[in-house]
């Protein structure tokens, strides 16, 4: 399938989802007052691969900002992921910043998917 | 102490975020909580602003520690529902804001403005002193609504 390559901008982050290479990743910013309109691809794109998954996915988010107008969003994002078999989420913050852990933390108490937390 | 005005009309753009940093300094969380509640902030004036030309979003800083204030005005009506919320919020710790803030994520959907109702508990987590409002009636219909916030290291 077609990956989906966006480049971050200061509002919006950059997603990679590339199922060939296996890479997953949203990171940087996302702080836009619709944040919506970012991420109904990203959810298109990956209702389409979870029909035919790789074996694994690790699906990182290395998030510097979100704002609350993305947290729903990433949320869905992350429950659609729990429809993706064996699927794993790396929740990157930076060693200091223990609001984007609780951040992830919160996240990982809502769905039903594995959390790995990592530092950056 | 110094000071910090934020430009409302320009958006969220790259000098946004780098007149920040130089602002906040080289504490990473401190300088990311200020961020990421004058974020909040900012796109809570430009979604519910009454009327713009009350709207101001300044920071001040003393020391290691930053205060955040937040005119914008809003309906008369609007007035009792936040001072309402807000004592509500006042009264929470933070372990109970943060299940709040939970709450509302798990059953959230949209409000008309765009909103879901999690920026005042972010910030109310994020604050050292809990949230201070101060209302001053413009005319019959309008008043300013003045969000007073503290930040300091870790809350």
């Amino acid at each position: 399938m077609n990956a989906l390559l966006l480049k971050g901008t200061s509002t919006t982050p950059s997603i990679t989802l590339d199922a060939d290479k296996g890479i997953f990743e949203i990171s940087g910013r996302s702080v836009a007052d619709s944040p919506s309109e970012v991420y109904l691809p990203v959810m298109q794109w990956l209702n389409a691969y979870a029909r035919e998954p790789r074996s694994t996915t690790l699906f990182v988010f290395k998030l510097e900002y979100f704002n609350t107008a993305s947290s729903k969003v990433l949320l869905d994002t992350i429950s659609a992921l729990s429809f993706i078999r064996n699927t794993k989420v790396l929740w990157y913050h930076q060693e200091d910043d223990e609001d984007m852990k609780e951040a992830g933390e919160e996240f990982f108490e809502l769905v039903n998917i594995p959390f790995e937390f990592k530092t950056y | 102490m110094t000071y910090y005005s934020v430009d409302l009309s320009e958006g969220i753009t790259e000098s946004f975020f780098k007149e920040l940093e130089n602002f906040a300094g080289s504490a990473l969380q401190p300088r990311k909580r200020l961020i990421g509640i004058t974020i909040e902030l900012y796109q809570n004036i430009r979604r519910h602003a009454s009327n713009s030309e009350h709207s101001k979003l300044f920071i001040q800083r003393n020391g290691s520690a930053f205060s955040v204030v937040a005119v914008n005005s809003v309906s008369a009506g609007d007035v009792s529902y936040l001072r309402k919320k807000i004592k509500y919020m006042n009264r929470l710790d933070r372990v109970e804001l943060k299940r709040e803030h939970t709450k509302i994520l798990s059953s959230a959907t949209r409000s008309k403005k765009s909103g879901i109702g999690l920026g005042l508990y972010r910030i109310a987590i994020q604050s050292a002193s809990g949230l201070l409002p101060v209302f001053r009636q413009i005319n019959k219909n309008l008043f300013t609504f003045s969000l007073h916030i503290t930040l300091t290291g870790r809350s």
